[in-house]
């Protein structure tokens, strides 16, 4: 039995050799690194679109107030609200570190940022708009023609309209969070709990997952591996259905872009449908129906602290 | 040079042109194709390298030594950006044949299409892009499972590690799942699930949430076996997806160095071809420039012969251009003598005082008309161009002599000179003398010049002179009369002297005897018997003697006023016709009644004068004479005035006032009357010589002027009028006292 012990640790040892030599290999998290090469006045113009409300249809709704580039990157909701007071059917994510996405929107539909900004504008549960209309309101002003013939050489067109907006968004990545810091070497950046929440991370398997640059998306995932989250949670949407409402394929059903975590102590309610009000909450429902296991208050205390911990910095003059 | 050779020339360049152009394109686009060519081989090595780069991460992250998916997505992110550039660089590749093609026409039909599309390219990648998706989605799902199954069974041996059972089931747990894992007999999967329902019956009551653990357990174990085929058929697709994708680019850049090998053979026959044109051109350049060669020496030897040739003709030409200067300096001067004379003529011609034209017998019009003919006729010169002109403002009573003149200077051969009145086109008349003199060419007369002269003023001054002369004779007739009239006075004086005398006598006579008569009359009533008081009445009666004694006393005294009257009138105009020459002091107001006496005729009829005379009126040094005369004048200009004023001559509403006045060394006498007046035109004019109001011959405009230098000039006096229109005039004559004074001033 002793020795049944000592085998069943050294086989043990064989598969944590993966893991192992997951760890000695390299982090599988990479701090942020800031975009260079952008053009200043285009990040500018892109900053007044973000925040204008003219891209709505009764000039209510700006990106901004879906996405609030001082509070997290979004609403603090579970659904956004857009024209006429109208709620959406799923989750606003962090317009933060969104360039360092591989794809945008829960179900992956946008390869780009610029492609992302179409979706808004014209949906008439958000904007409620057109580019034609946007395009009409902002040749109706001569500072938007003006600022716009600065930049561009054929003012104000959609295409434009949408670079702006995203070289804006490619400006507003958060560097710099401990949690960065710690990765670049700085021991004493975050608590130990924090470093203990990593180390949980890691070993618990959320890593597989949320990992990369963004701790997360760049890669899909069905919610609900190891559990059926829908059935128990019930009232099933067609927003429910991600990844399937682009491809089409069985296999896609219930699956959605895995979010990144930076910044994500700013950003609950959780979630494709804002079900998880706080990270512990989050955290635990993660547990039990992507990793198929349980956790303790302790482990998820300490995973909520390394959490925290990768909340970086906006640079101040694109709040 | 001939046409033909000149076309031949042009032929050659443009055909050389062309030719130049055709090798410089087809190298320029030599050029670029190569360039397209060389963008995109490195491009498809770009794709092979990337390719294989992420077929080795996929591996690495399968074999667990790359942990995050950051470097798979970027490789097909890159593999991506490459097949775009890719792309559009291939279409920049058909297009430079589609323009070989519109240059060389149908000649490439004939070669080789090459089919080059990157589209099966871009179909692959997406495929694999897809299928790497799928991998990093299952692989996490696997690679967790495997982890956490065997962490749960260490953490719950952890948990209970004083259960020895418990632990000892977990081991054969542990071991039955590792087998199950990592052999690959499926009879493992049996003796796992006898592990777990062993520890499920055994350990129901040992430990809560069994049930949940073991889920967990069971769950992980069902992914670790679905999940696993699942990767290894996604590993070997993406496998084949690589390799397929790679033997494409293989295809691909096969595909490309065979058209560029046909390009480049294609791009050396054009080189050759014009390599080959090229020469002949050159070869065809040198036998030309040799035959210019030749035929420029024989040129040289032609020239020098020109060159003697030219050389003589040259200098005849310049003796004979000096010749021609000569000849032409000589002109010059005579024309601008010419010019001069003609000047001059003109001059004279324009500045005389009349109109010089010269008329053109054969033409029947006029070939000169200076520009006197504006002062003349008051046209322009080319208005006056035919005899009808000239005879339209010529007078038509005058017309005929003046015809009968030119004609008869025609005749003659005879100058011809005439006055004549000439109608100006603005009205007015004008006399004008014209003399023309006929000029004669071969007996006939060619032509007439003739000089047209106003002499309105001569004419005009001569009919002045006729009328002063007829008024001088009036006046010496006037004066005449006027000596006949002073005359006849004097001799009527006298018996008039006598007349009155006796008239005197008789009427004295006359009142004593008419008294005596009555003194009778009243005795016989007094005293006398009755019979002599009847005889003396009839007596009386039978006389009349009533009616004696009152009308002859009457007829006496009026008899005595008419005597007395003319003795009055006779008087005056002794004053009148004699008067003293000289400077004397005289009684004006006397001298005034005088002439008011003598002018009666002129004024009874139509007005009333009245006189206003200053009693201590002073005695005026003068000519009594003149003063007569000019205030003659005055009353007789002021009757008429009332004339012309008070159409009914019974009306006798007019007024002449005679006044006289002391002023300080000075008197005044001052004739008015409320006659038609004047205004202020003939105000200022009326002094004027000759200036007269009235019809022609009832007037000589030279009382007043005479007046006027009378008293200003003889006794220096000032004589000025006032007068208003309709209003009467009065004239007013300041005398100076005594002359020695006059010449003080």
């Amino acid at each position: 039995m002793k020795c049944l012990n000592r085998c069943g640790k050294r086989r043990v040892f064989i598969p944590l050799l993966f893991f192992f030599s997951l760890s000695s290999q390299s982090e599988p998290i990479v701090p942020i690194t800031s975009p260079s090469g952008l053009n200043e006045r285009e990040v500018q113009l892109g900053k007044r679109l973000f925040h204008s409300t003219e891209l709505s249809r009764d000039n209510s709704i700006s990106c901004a107030s879906c996405h609030k580039v001082g509070g997290g990157g979004d609403d603090d909701l579970p659904f956004a609200v857009g024209v006429d007071g109208q709620v959406g059917p799923i989750n606003s994510p962090t317009v933060l570190n969104s360039s360092l996405n591989a794809f945008q929107f829960w179900d992956g539909r946008a390869a780009t940022l610029e492609e992302q900004a179409e979706g808004p504008i014209h949906n008439p549960l958000e904007m409620g708009s057109s580019w034609q209309e946007v395009i009409e309101k902002l040749s109706g002003s001569s500072a938007w023609v003006d600022e716009f013939r600065e930049v561009y050489q054929d003012g104000i067109t959609s295409v434009n309209i949408a670079r702006a907006i995203a070289t804006y968004e490619r400006a507003l990545v958060t560097p710099n969070s401990p949690f960065d810091r710690y990765l670049q070497g700085n021991e004493s950046a975050i608590e130990d709990q924090a470093k203990e929440g990593y180390r949980l991370f890691k070993r618990m398997g959320c890593v597989s997952c949320h990992q990369g640059q963004n701790v997360g998306g760049n890669m899909f995932q069905q919610f609900g591996i190891m559990g059926d989250y829908f059935r128990d949670r019930g009232s099933i949407t067609e927003a429910d259905y991600g990844r399937f409402n682009v491809t089409g394929k069985e296999r896609d059903r219930y699956t959605f872009k895995v979010p990144g975590l930076r910044n994500v102590a700013q950003t609950a309610p959780y979630f494709h449908d804002g079900s998880a009000e706080t990270l512990p909450d989050a955290i635990r429902t993660m547990a039990r129906y992507q990793l198929g296991r349980g956790i303790t208050a302790d482990q998820v205390r300490a995973i909520e602290a390394f959490l925290k911990s990768l909340s970086g910095q906006v640079r101040e003059d694109l709040l | 040079m001939s046409k033909q050779a000149i076309l031949s020339v042009y032929a050659k360049v443009l055909i050389g042109l062309f030719l130049v152009l055709l090798v410089t394109f087809s190298l320029l686009s030599i050029n670029r194709y190569s360039a397209s060519y060389e963008y995109q081989k490195s491009l498809l090595s770009k794709l092979r390298l990337s390719s294989q780069q992420l077929h080795a991460q996929l591996l690495e992250v399968r074999g667990g030594f790359v942990v995050d998916y950051d470097g798979m997505v970027e490789k097909v992110s890159e593999i991506n950006n490459l097949l775009s550039s890719f792309a559009s660089s291939n279409s920049l590749n058909s297009q430079l044949s589609e323009e070989e093609k519109s240059v060389f026409g149908g000649w490439l039909e004939g070669q080789k299409k090459i089919d080059i599309s990157s589209a099966g390219l871009v179909a692959a990648q997406s495929s694999r892009a897809q299928v790497v998706e799928d991998f990093k989605s299952n692989f996490s799902v696997f690679r967790n499972s495997q982890l956490i199954v065997f962490q749960l069974i260490a953490d719950l041996r952890q948990m209970h590690a004083d259960n020895r059972v418990l632990n000892d089931d977990l081991d054969k747990l542990e071991a039955n799942a590792l087998k199950a894992i990592h052999a690959m007999i499926d009879e493992n999967d049996s003796a796992l699930d006898s592990s777990l329902s062993i520890i499920r019956e055994r350990h129901r009551k040992s430990f809560e949430d069994i049930d949940e653990f073991l889920g967990f357990i069971i769950g992980h174990f069902k992914v670790i076996n679905t999940r696993e085929s699942i990767i290894s058929d996604i590993v070997r697709d993406e496998v084949v997806l690589s390799k397929d994708f790679e033997e494409q680019l293989d295809v691909f850049e096969y595909k490309l160095d065979g058209e560029y090998h046909q390009h480049s053979q294609r791009s050396s026959m054009y080189r050759y071809g014009f390599g080959a044109v090229a020469l002949i051109v050159l070869f065809y350049g040198i036998f030309q420039a040799v035959r210019s060669g030749r035929l420029a020496s024989q040129l040289l030897v032609h020239n020098e012969n020109l060159e003697e040739v030219v050389a003589k003709r040259t200098e005849n030409l310049k003796l004979a251009t000096d010749n021609l200067q000569a000849e032409q300096k000589e002109r010059e001067k005579a024309l601008i003598e010419l010019k001069e004379s003609r000047e001059m003529l003109d001059a004279i011609i324009n500045n005389l005082h009349g109109c010089v034209y010269e008329y053109d017998i054969v033409d029947d019009s006029v070939s000169y008309m200076s520009r006197g003919s504006e002062d003349i006729w008051g046209v322009s010169p080319r208005e006056m161009s035919t005899k009808e002109d000239i005879r339209k403002y010529t007078n038509q009573d005058d017309l005929p002599s003046v015809c009968s003149a030119f004609e008869r200077s025609l005749d003659e051969h005879a100058p011809f000179n005439v006055e004549y009145r000439v109608m100006q086109k603005s009205g007015n008349e004008l006399w004008v003398r014209e003399v023309g003199v006929p000029i004669v060419e071969n007996g006939a007369v060619k032509s007439v010049v003739g000089l047209v002269s106003d002499i309105n003023e001569f004419k005009k001054a001569g009919e002045d002179k006729k009328r002063i002369q007829e008024e001088l004779h009036h006046a010496q007739k006037m004066e005449s009369v006027g000596q006949l009239a002073a005359g006849v006075a004097h001799e009527i004086n006298t018996p008039a002297q006598f007349i009155s005398d006796n008239l005197v006598f008789l009427q004295e006579s006359a009142g004593e005897l008419i008294g005596l008569v009555k003194d009778i009359e009243a005795e016989v009533e007094k005293s006398g018997g009755e019979s002599t008081r009847q005889v003396i009445g009839e007596l009386l009666d039978r006389a009349d003697m009533d009616y004696l004694a009152d009308e002859v006393p009457q007829a006496l005294s009026q008899s005595a006023g008419g005597i007395e009257r003319i003795a009055t009138i006779v008087r005056a105009m002794k004053d009148y016709s004699h008067p003293g020459e000289s400077l004397e002091f005289a009684d004006i107001n006397g001298a005034l009644q005088s002439t008011i006496i003598v002018s009666k005729s002129e004024w009874k009829y139509f007005a009333k004068l009245e006189t206003a005379f200053d009693e201590d009126l002073p005695m005026v040094e003068c000519v009594v004479g003149d003063i007569n005369q000019v205030v003659l004048n005055m009353i007789v200009n002021a009757a008429h005035a009332i004339v012309d004023k008070f159409d009914d001559p019974d009306n006798l509403g007019g007024l002449i006032t005679v006044r006289t006045k002391t002023l300080e060394e000075q008197v005044c006498i001052e004739i008015s009357d409320n006659g038609a007046g004047m205004s202020e035109s003939v105000k200022n004019r009326i002094f004027d010589q000759f200036f007269t109001t009235k019809e022609v011959g009832k007037g000589t405009g030279q009382g007043l002027s005479i007046a006027y230098r009378l008293i200003v000039e003889n006794h220096g006096g000032k004589i000025d009028v006032e007068s208003e229109p309709g209003e009467g005039a009065t004239f007013r004559i300041v005398l100076p006292v005594s002359q020695s004074q006059k010449n003080k001033n």
